[in-house]
């Protein structure tokens, strides 16, 4: 048990480590010199510059990237500014550091993504067991649930989005279209506020709810269909245990632990998936602020949300490894 | 001493019915099976792999499933002194049969304890269907003497089922099986994928319970050498019908059906160095049986009638019974 956890922290280290390395070589190893396209995007405007100033522009800008002394200087500079979490300031947005523009994104896509997570994994488990546990005879409204998911499942998330926002803000104008609160509205802790908040957020989270209940149902279909055959699934048949005891005891608790590390593989998919969302919805996030760093070549900005979706992504891996022993003995006690 | 019939099958039969990209194929597994099972006996039924036994397990045991069909006959549960056609009252009666009247240990019952529960939160599900109204202490403590009572270690109702060995597992689905001392305990193939000093255990096992609980068991394997250490009566299975019937002294000693015959010859013996035996060819596809017996095609005493006739099951000796044209002959020869 103890050598479980052990491995599991080790391997978040590991992982982290790599990636940080990986991350720190591809980006010397890109061909484009993130200090010659500022002073280019600046000259570019016809603003005239003085070369001696560009020298010194130059040198202030290589010590904002932290690109500064040798190799190795720079390297051990990364780790600092990541394990301090002060990235510098960001270029597009100067002279905020880059670091208060993750805190402000990364609230609202932790916010969003976690509310869609949760339900529709929840939801389409639960869904998905049953379907599966009677997957020979299934129900009439089981039936259809399961064809409209069918037809769902395959429709690209940007369509579906639009669809939704056509629908529910357009031609039903019940939400509104973009933004994560009214324009005007005063951030705070109070009702109005959050009933804003909520309203806007309602959107983007249901057409993510959508799709990914269909995801998940219909890999729990699949597996609970395989944990039914089982033997003993069968002689709790047998012995007259009833279904619904049947169905949540037997077949979703064995059903879930592929779930389970399936749900831990998802979440690399965050940061990258709620990009489309936030682009459709116009809605704040972690996505969208990178997808604008990278086209206004905002390099620290680049170089912070990478690092800090290395660090947040392992670590919800490492956390649902720490609690999967408590949905499967076989590993609680080895 | 009158012995009081627990369970009756009347020209049971049972198939598979397939449908295989449209085509129908049908599986005569169990075929004009007609057995009647005492109180406190241990039965056995014997035969190849692939004879129908389990098929005709899981329909004494009520627990039909598709692709496999009753297509006719009877199966008679007699419990105080009534009789009950399994076939016709409904699925919730028929529940309710099980673990009070009759259990099953099943095939290969290494995987029939759900690997994320305790041992002792299966026992509670299994017993709390079949009671009413008892606190979970009280459940807990059925489970406990009824382990204690086994000779089985307590400690074990805590355990996980990986944490337990294959022996231990099966020796924990008996206990299973038999916690609320059903009337009739139906084992199939109890014994098999264990080494032979796990066997010993579980077959002691099996003779205590019914030594201490007096119920009956209906044992199924193909193993003879068990069926001999075991049962007081033996049924020989073949081609989804029953051959021969008789104690288990009078098959060893006089078995009548050239099958039989096959079966108890190619039981290895000390000391004895002759070539051992056994029925020639493979048993024969119940999809499509031969005519007549079915054991034909592998007889060598087979003639005309055998091809033609099905042989009936017929008492030739008291208390032993066989469906073959030989024995027929052989008889009206000497009458």
């Amino acid at each position: 048990m103890v050598k479980y956890f052990l491995t599991r922290f080790l391997q978040f280290l590991i992982v982290v480590f790599l990636s940080v390395t990986l991350v720190f070589i591809i980006v010397r190893m890109m061909p484009s010199d993130p200090v010659e396209k500022t002073i280019a995007q600046i000259t570019s405007t016809g603003t005239f510059l003085d070369p001696s100033d560009v020298e010194k522009m130059i040198k202030s800008l290589r010590e904002m990237y932290g690109l500064e002394g040798s190799i190795l200087s720079q390297y051990f500079q990364t780790w600092r500014r990541l394990i301090t979490l002060n990235f510098g300031p960001s270029l597009s947005f100067f002279p905020t550091p880059v670091s208060s523009i993750i805190k402000e994104s990364v609230f609202w896509t932790v916010g969003l993504l976690g509310v869609v997570i949760l339900v529709s994994w929840t939801i389409g488990n639960i869904l998905g067991v049953i379907a599966g546990y009677y997957s020979k005879k299934l129900p009439t409204a089981m039936k259809l649930l399961d064809l409209i998911f069918m037809i769902i499942r395959p429709i690209p998330y940007y369509i579906l989005a639009f669809i939704f926002l056509v629908l529910f803000s357009y031609l039903i104008p019940a939400f509104p279209s973009q933004g994560a609160y009214s324009v005007g509205m005063m951030p705070g802790f109070n009702l109005s506020f959050i009933i804003d908040v909520l309203k806007h957020a309602t959107l983007p989270a249901l057409s993510m709810i959508l799709l990914q209940t269909t995801m998940w149902f219909q890999s729990m279909k699949i597996i609970s269909t395989g944990v039914t055959n089982e033997d003993f699934v069968i002689y709790a048949k047998y012995g007259g245990i009833s279904n619904h005891k049947i169905i949540f005891r037997y077949v979703f608790r064995n059903a879930l632990l592929p779930q389970v590390t399936s749900l831990s593989l998802s979440l690399g998919r965050i940061f990258g998936g709620a990009l489309i969302t936030e682009i459709v919805f116009s809605y704040p996030g972690l996505g969208g602020t990178l997808y604008s760093a990278i086209m206004s070549s905002d390099y620290n900005l680049i170089i912070g949300i990478v690092l800090f979706s290395i660090v947040a992504v392992s670590l919800g891996t490492l956390v649902l490894d720490f609690i999967y022993p408590l949905f499967d003995p076989r590993i609680r006690y080895s | 001493m009158m012995s009081v019939e627990v369970l009756r099958t009347e020209n049971l039969k049972s198939y598979y019915i397939l449908d295989i990209f449209g085509k129908k194929k049908v599986i005569k597994a169990v075929e004009d099976v007609s057995i009647s099972i005492k109180e406190n006996e241990i039965y056995g039924i014997a035969g190849e792999s692939g004879c129908g036994k389990s098929t005709l397990l899981k329909a004494m045991f009520a627990a039909v499933e598709p692709p496999q069909r009753i297509i006719g006959g009877k199966v008679i549960y007699r419990d105080n002194g009534k009789e009950y056609d399994v076939y016709h009252i409904s699925e919730e009666e028929r529940k309710k049969f099980r673990w009070h009247f009759i259990s099953y240990v099943p095939q290969g019952s290494m995987s029939v304890l759900n690997p994320v529960m305790k041992i002792k939160e299966i026992f509670k599900d299994f017993i709390e269907t079949h009671t009413k109204g008892k606190t979970k202490e009280e459940i807990y403590e059925i489970a406990e003497s009824h382990i204690r009572d086994l000779g089985l270690p307590s400690g074990i109702l805590d355990a996980y089922p990986h944490q337990l060995s294959g022996g231990m597992r099966q020796r924990i689905t008996i206990a299973l099986a038999t916690v609320l001392s059903p009337k009739v305990v139906i084992a199939d193939e109890p014994t098999t994928a264990l080494d032979v000093v796990t066997q010993r255990g579980v077959i002691q096992l099996l003779k205590d319970i019914q030594a201490l609980k007096r119920n009956t068991i209906i044992i199924v394997t193909h193993d003879m050498g068990v069926h001999a250490n075991m049962a007081d009566r033996i049924a020989i299975m073949y081609a989804g019908r029953i051959i021969e019937e008789a104690s288990t002294e009078e098959i060893f000693e006089n078995p009548l059906h050239p099958y039989t015959r096959y079966l108890i010859y190619s039981i290895p013996k000390f000391g004895d160095k002759k070539k051992r035996e056994s029925a020639p060819g493979a048993p024969p596809s119940l999809s499509n049986p031969p005519s007549g017996c079915s054991f034909h095609p592998r007889c060598p005493f087979a003639f005309e009638k055998c091809r033609e006739e099905v042989p009936p099951l017929k008492e030739y000796k008291v208390g032993h019974k066989v469906a073959c044209w030989r024995v027929e002959e052989g008889e009206n020869a000497t009458a």
